[in-house]
């Protein structure tokens, strides 16, 4: 992992931009308390160039989250592919070697699909978001994201084949394009062998949560 | 990593305030901008509080003035000007569309080092042209920060006015230019307060029916391009301003008024009219046209137009945005108290296919809302007699060539994005012709494509970057014909350091320093190389310019 962190440090110093501005941005899009009692987070940060960024993703929930660290090099007008690893964690911590695809989609929706190795299995990950705009201030934020695993990894709580499904609308109102408290709902569906590892079926919540950045 | 650079990445960084508490001692107010004039001529650049928006800031001025002192020259006179640097970066002094020796220009790292903190540097150079044009800094972003002024050089275009003004537009933000930059390339719509909205599709759905609604949005939405990207920077940060912010313009009914309009800004165009009122237009670019007279006029960034004003009661000098954001005015008679009701703001308009460089046609059976007034528009193509040798530049396609416009069209007299449905007599290239140039045969042609992406606020020529590009090169003596073909949904005013540009309009010529390409549109324009030495070529909107810019080498 160390020499990971290292290898993609030196990347984006490495490719660095010539007469391009060095920049940074920290991004909570999701931080939310959930009816439920269940704290979420979903970060993104990145610093880099128009080229070569380093970025780290966070995403989880109370106990259980997924870390990234990967080199994301634009490779045409609006897709960057990345590379790096994540860290799993929910009874135990595991980690996996990661290949995405990330940028906008036509029809401006922002995605990122994921191809996961390690643990003696290969997964894929796929997230989907999209704002509807009701006035310039009073967003739609639409989401779908869903996990499928080649093995069952029952120390993070995952099971073969498909893993789960996590649907998410948040209504935000962007004080300042920064700061946007937002309100929404969101389902998540466990699958197959995931189900009996993880016990739930499905879930549904009410949400409460700002999304912020700077 | 030096000094500046590393106060510039610490403050972008939000680390450090960006002026230390000590520096602030002695630091004067703003004065009333005055008009200095004859031949020697000391300016001092230095940092000065300003009171703008309504709340007192910092700015970098020259002499304590925003906008800088007007300087008065006259053709024939050898001007000295000496310049000094009191602030603790490097700064630096360009005459925009002055013909000058190269290492007079104030271009940093092309003409000259810049003028560095404590050091006064001496301009000497002899006026050859007569006009209104205008001076900024041309390090990073301190034009945003309030260097720019005007320059008057005496004509005899209308010796007999009564009144001789010169009305300085421009955009003032209290925010650091590294921020609103660091904001635009964090987020490019960060200012865009006109977006889409579902009521806008719904509007269309009752309009259209969904069917042809959703085909409409179709080829926006498959090439992720927005109709609603009419400027990068706008009202959200902007104040607009006249001036030092003049209120008033003194004349008497049946006067007749010289308004030197210069567009001051970093990055707005401004629509231009004093309601009630013909404008003769008589200079662009400082340079004398055929008079024509119009309602409106809009100017692009760093653009320069003379008009004449029959003065018939109070009224006002009224500027708006080009993306409807915000305005400015002036009232423009004998009384300052006079009641004067502002004019209605003209409506927003979405760019349009046309921008796109669909061409002027009809496409998938939809019509295009640009023809449906004015008439046709006319693509004004020049007349070319026999071919002329093309010079291939180096070209990148990637991430800095985010569309190519299928079927770039000369529309110059295309009034642009938002004043289509004016229907007003609005200004346009076409209506422009420069009496008395001798409008020589190019002898070569080079085509650059002004390119960029918009999702990731990057600006090039030809896909390439300044930082990662070769300089141009123009030969001495010949007549080169550039033309440019906007692969871009945004205007962009190209400005050439050194060297005319005559635009071609149809098969007359319009002399200019800066031409304002369209969307999606080309242009085609003549230089007579007739300077030596290292110049540069770019977009005049400063947050393009760190991309869309070259050096051009003249070699002989």
């Amino acid at each position: 992992m160390k020499k990971m962190l290292f290898l993609s440090v030196f990347a984006t110093l490495l490719f660095a931009g010539g007469g391009d501005v060095l920049r940074y941005q920290v991004l909570f899009d999701r931080f939310e308390l959930q009816k439920s009692g269940t704290k979420v987070w979903d970060v993104s940060a990145y610093a880099g160039y128009n080229v070569n960024k380093l970025y780290l993703y966070s995403e989880g929930e109370d106990s259980s989250w997924q870390n990234e660290l990967v080199f994301s090099h634009a490779i045409s007008p609006f897709w960057d592919i990345q590379a790096g690893i994540e860290v799993d964690h929910e009874d135990r911590t595991k980690s996996f070697g990661e290949i995405t695809l990330s940028g906008l989609a036509p029809y401006w929706i922002e995605t990122r699909t994921k191809l996961l190795f390690g643990q003696g299995a290969v997964g894929a990950d796929f997230d989907f978001e999209y704002d509807t705009l009701f006035t310039q201030r009073l967003i739609l934020n639409s989401r779908i994201e869903s996990r499928w695993m080649s093995k069952r990894i029952e120390d993070i709580g995952v099971g073969k084949g498909l893993d789960y499904v996590e649907a998410g609308f948040r209504l935000r109102y962007e004080i300042r394009r920064e700061f946007a408290p937002y309100i929404g709902v969101s389902f998540k569906r466990n699958f197959g062998q995931t189900k009996q590892i993880a016990g739930e079926q499905s879930e549904s919540s009410l949400l409460v949560g700002v999304r912020f950045w700077f | 990593m030096d000094r500046r650079k590393f106060l510039q990445t610490s403050a972008a960084f939000g680390l450090i305030a960006v002026l230390p508490a000590a520096a602030k001692e002695g630091i004067g107010e703003q004065k009333p901008t005055t008009a200095l004039s004859g031949t020697e001529f000391d300016l001092h650049i230095k940092k000065t509080w300003v009171n703008i928006s309504g709340k007192p800031v910092l700015a970098n001025t020259v002499n304590d003035m925003l906008p800088a002192p007007t300087l008065h020259w006259k053709k024939g006179d050898v001007v000295t000007l000496r310049v000094t640097n009191h602030l603790d970066e490097p700064a630096s002094l360009h005459w925009h569309g002055i013909i000058l020796p190269y290492t007079m220009d104030g271009v940093p790292g092309v003409s000259y080092p810049g003028i560095m903190p404590g050091e006064t540097f001496v301009y000497r150079f002899k006026v050859q042209q007569t006009g209104t044009y205008w001076y900024h800094s041309h390090t990073g972003f301190q034009e945003q920060t309030g260097l720019h002024g005007a320059l008057v050089i005496e004509d005899d275009i209308t010796p007999d006015v009564d009144r001789d003004y010169v009305v300085a537009l421009y955009d003032w933000s209290d925010e650091d230019p590294d921020t609103i930059y660091r904001h635009l390339k964090v987020q490019s719509d960060y200012y865009n307060y006109h977006k889409r909205t579902i009521f806008d599709f719904a509007a269309e759905v009752r309009r259209y029916g969904l069917v042809e609604a959703l085909k409409r949005r179709a080829m926006w939405n498959k090439m992720r391009m927005d109709d609603r990207d009419i400027a990068d920077v706008t009202g959200a940060t902007y104040t607009y301003c006249i001036n030092d912010l003049q209120k008033h313009f003194y004349a008497k009914p049946g006067e007749k008024v010289r308004l030197r309009f210069i567009n001051q800004s970093a990055m707005t165009h401004f629509d231009v009219r004093i309601p009630g009122h013909k404008m003769r237009v008589i200079a662009a670019d400082g340079v004398a046209v055929k008079p024509v007279e119009v309602d409106d006029i809009r100017i692009a960034v760093a653009e320069s137009y003379d008009v004449i004003v029959e003065l018939k009661g109070d009224t006002l000098i009224y500027a708006e945005d080009m993306g409807r954001s915000g305005k400015v005015y002036a009232k423009l008679g004998s009384n300052a108290a006079a009641k004067v009701t502002l004019p209605e703001p003209y409506p927003y308009e979405p760019l349009t296919m046309v921008d796109m460089g669909m061409g002027n046609m009809k496409m998938h059976g939809m019509k295009m809302d640009a023809m449906k007034c004015g008439g046709a528009m006319h693509t004004m193509k020049p007349a070319l007699a026999k071919p002329i040798p093309k010079t291939p530049l180096p070209k990148k396609e990637g991430i800095a060539w985010t569309m190519h416009a299928m079927n770039p069209q000369y529309r110059l007299d295309d009034p642009g994005v938002g004043l289509r449905s004016v229907k007003r007599k609005v200004l346009t290239y076409a209506d422009l012709e420069t009496p008395g140039i001798e409008n020589r045969y190019p002898d070569r042609e080079i085509v650059m494509h002004l390119t960029g992406n918009m999702e990731r606020y990057i600006w090039a020529i030809n896909g390439i970057p300044y930082y990662e590009s070769e300089p141009l090169e123009f030969r001495y003596g010949e007549r080169l014909r550039v033309t440019f073909i906007n692969d871009t949904m945004m205007n962009h005013p190209m400005h050439l350091h050194g060297m005319w540009s005559d635009l071609e309009v149809g098969d007359k010529i319009v002399r200019k320093h800066t031409i304002n390409v369209q969307p999606g549109s080309k242009v085609s324009l003549r230089i007579d190389v007739d300077a030596t030495g290292k110049w540069v070529y770019h977009c005049h909107l400063l947050y393009h310019m760190g991309g869309m810019f070259r050096e051009v080498k003249v070699i002989s």
